[in-house]
């Protein structure tokens, strides 16, 4: 790579992403659509934290939404409790999911990848039981009512409009720190345990420590995700966090891409959208996604991102790091 | 209470083993966590409402239709879908079913409708048993006898037959399998018609016990699942004994403890088997560390 070509990526790229997300507010200011961009913003972070520990260090997380539901009551509670300031908040829920995933990673991280996936299950299905029978904390079935919006001095933060200029760039500070994670010496560390853990193993690689890392990492975006949502919506259910939500995240990664932090946006804009478009035929909406997600697998498991970059060296407003993980696909294959 | 507990907790139980039998069935033989197995059960149940209701069927030719239409469309399932990613990533495999979940859990309320449903009194049917003082009823003791002979028929097939012998090769070795003139494509097949079939007797019984309707399969699917874990991964004998020991904990903690949180505790039982004994009761130990 040319010193040229890498001055590009780090300075031109994300001066257009910041270009590119000031524009709806120049052209639209009707908050569904905006309310839909701040979907995107929630569900990207998620993905882009389950994509460093699927995507790039090739564990299983079936249950990642408990991640998401933890943060999101966890900072909806303590917001409810103690009235704290927006910038603890968000660290709060996501350290919160951290720790969680932390403890349950250091259970299970020693066993194969599909105990690994049943573990998930299990704790995801504990997850939602507990929400729903704590109802003294979390309000139970009948959901978490009255979470303060975030405020930044006397400023409330009360509209998806309002919101969009604190979770926009948030989201694009989270995608940038896993960047720097996946392309760092530790994000190099997670591809090889993807690619062979035997052989990262006899490189030094501490591969235990290196997937719990990535475990913690992911809850923790997750985290960060769910204290987002809780506080732009107001209100908590635990439908919002259910199997289904899990799966979705899933379909999101692999249909953006896995092995690509921009695959998670690309993803997490598609379906999302695909939610307000298909709206109209809401009972056939599943099962249209989960035919797009088999055919995803059988004939494109690299994901529109993946492909795309396999075919155009040079994909506009996509780095040409995340290249190195298709060289990893490729050598899979 | 005990005898209570005993009373309510072996019939689910029973059902949980057939899901855990799948599971355990489809896993050793393909090495496929079939996370769509609960989703066959509900499946099985729609067409034992649509065959009892529709066309009048008794309940000995419902119980073969159920088995033979689920075994059918496992066994396309697992052509068109699972055969082409066989030997991709086992993250690729796990996500394929539970997307084949998820298509059939939105198809059949598109198709059957979302209002709970129950099966015709008459299938089943009968006198209840009286024991004592207490009164079982014949959804009961219909589903602990015809559970029995499954199991029994099943053991018999695997252990005794040469298609069973077969069967437990390719689950051993497939290459060497091969080698020894077996069609392991088709025993790969066979094991999903199999699995197909426990779902689909299953799908019956699970109607007289609980409510038809489309989220039924995911809870006893994830039940069953975590039976499986319970008795151990791939062990069919394990299936059996952790089915029935989840259905009676399971009606322990609601007699006991909460009925609010049962569903909680037998997913940190999982958690803590996982963690604790992750071969499960019946399985060894080196089949689980990485």
């Amino acid at each position: 790579m040319t010193k040229n070509l890498s001055w590009r990526n780090n300075l031109i790229v994300p001066f257009l992403w910041v270009f590119l997300l000031a524009l709806p507010p120049l052209f639209h200011s009707s908050s569904y659509i905006f309310h839909t961009l701040n979907m995107i913003a929630y569900f990207t972070i998620a993905v882009a934290g389950l994509n460093i520990l699927m995507g790039y260090t090739g564990q299983i997380s079936i249950g990642h939404a408990v991640f998401y539901a933890v943060g999101a009551y966890v900072s909806a509670i303590l917001a409810r409790k103690f009235a704290l300031p927006f910038w603890l908040l968000i660290p709060l829920g996501g350290v919160a999911a951290a720790l969680m995933g932390f403890c349950m990673g250091a259970a299970c991280l020693r066993l194969k990848e599909i105990y690994l996936a049943m573990a998930t299950i299990g704790l995801a299905g504990a997850g939602e039981g507990v929400i729903i029978n704590w109802d003294t904390m979390t309000g139970g079935s009948m959901g978490l009512l009255g979470i303060p919006y975030f405020s930044v001095g006397s400023f409330v933060l009360d509209t998806p409009q309002k919101q969009y200029f604190l979770v926009m760039p948030l989201m694009l500070l989270m995608l940038f720190l896993a960047r720097q994670l996946v392309t760092s010496r530790v994000g190099r560390a997670f591809m090889a345990i993807r690619e062979d853990p035997v052989a990262a193993a006899c490189y030094g690689i501490d591969t235990t420590a290196f997937k719990l890392l990535a475990f913690t990492v992911s809850a923790f975006y997750g985290g960060v995700a769910g204290s987002l949502f809780a506080h732009s919506t107001g209100i908590l259910f635990p439908d919002h966090f259910g199997m289904e939500v899990s799966i979705l995240l899933l379909m999101m990664l692999v249909i953006g891409g896995r092995g690509s932090i921009m695959g998670s946006i690309v993803g997490a804009a598609l379906l999302t959208a695909g939610f307000e478009l298909l709206r109209s035929v809401k009972d056939y909406q599943m099962i249209v996604y989960g035919m797009v997600l088999v055919a995803f697998i059988l004939f494109m498991p690299q994901g529109i991102v993946g492909t795309l970059l396999a075919h155009r060296k040079h994909l506009p407003f996509c780095s040409v790091k995340d290249e190195c993980a298709l060289k990893g696909e490729e050598a899979k294959r | 209470m005990i005898v209570d507990i005993i009373l309510s907790g072996l019939p689910i139980g029973c059902i949980y083993a057939f899901v855990a039998l799948g599971f355990s069935l489809i896993f050793s033989s393909v090495r496929l966590l079939h996370l769509a197995q609960g989703e066959l059960i509900m499946v099985g149940a729609y067409a034992g409402l649509l065959f009892s209701t529709v066309y009048q069927f008794p309940t000995a030719p419902l119980l073969l239709a159920a088995c033979l239409s689920v075994a059918i469309l496992a066994v396309i399932i697992e052509r068109v879908i699972y055969r082409p990613i066989m030997y991709s990533h086992a993250s690729n495999r796990i996500i394929c079913t539970l997307a084949v979940g998820i298509i059939l859990r939105n198809l059949i309320p598109v198709l059957g409708g979302t209002r709970p449903q129950n099966l015709p009194p008459a299938i089943l049917g009968g006198e209840p048993l009286m024991l004592g003082a207490r009164a079982i009823v014949p959804a009961y003791y219909w589903t602990i006898i015809i559970s029995c002979l499954v199991m029994v028929a099943l053991t018999a097939l695997l252990l005794k037959t040469k298609v069973g012998l077969a069967i437990r090769a390719t689950a051993y070795n497939r290459k060497i399998s091969d080698l020894m003139g077996i069609n392991t494509g088709s025993m790969l097949s066979l094991s999903f018609f199999i699995g197909g079939a426990l779902a689909g007797i299953g799908g019956i019984l699970a109607g007289k016990i609980l409510f038809i309707n489309p989220g039924m399969g995911f809870g006893v699917g994830i039940k069953g699942f975590i039976a499986a874990v319970l008795g151990g991964w791939g062990s069919l004998p394990g299936a059996v004994v952790g089915g029935l020991g989840l259905g009676l904990i399971e009606n322990w903690v609601a007699g006991f403890i909460s009925s609010g949180y049962k569903d909680a505790i037998t997913f940190l039982v999982l958690v803590f088997f996982l963690i604790f004994r992750p071969q499960g009761i019946f399985g060894h130990k080196d089949q689980v560390r990485s």
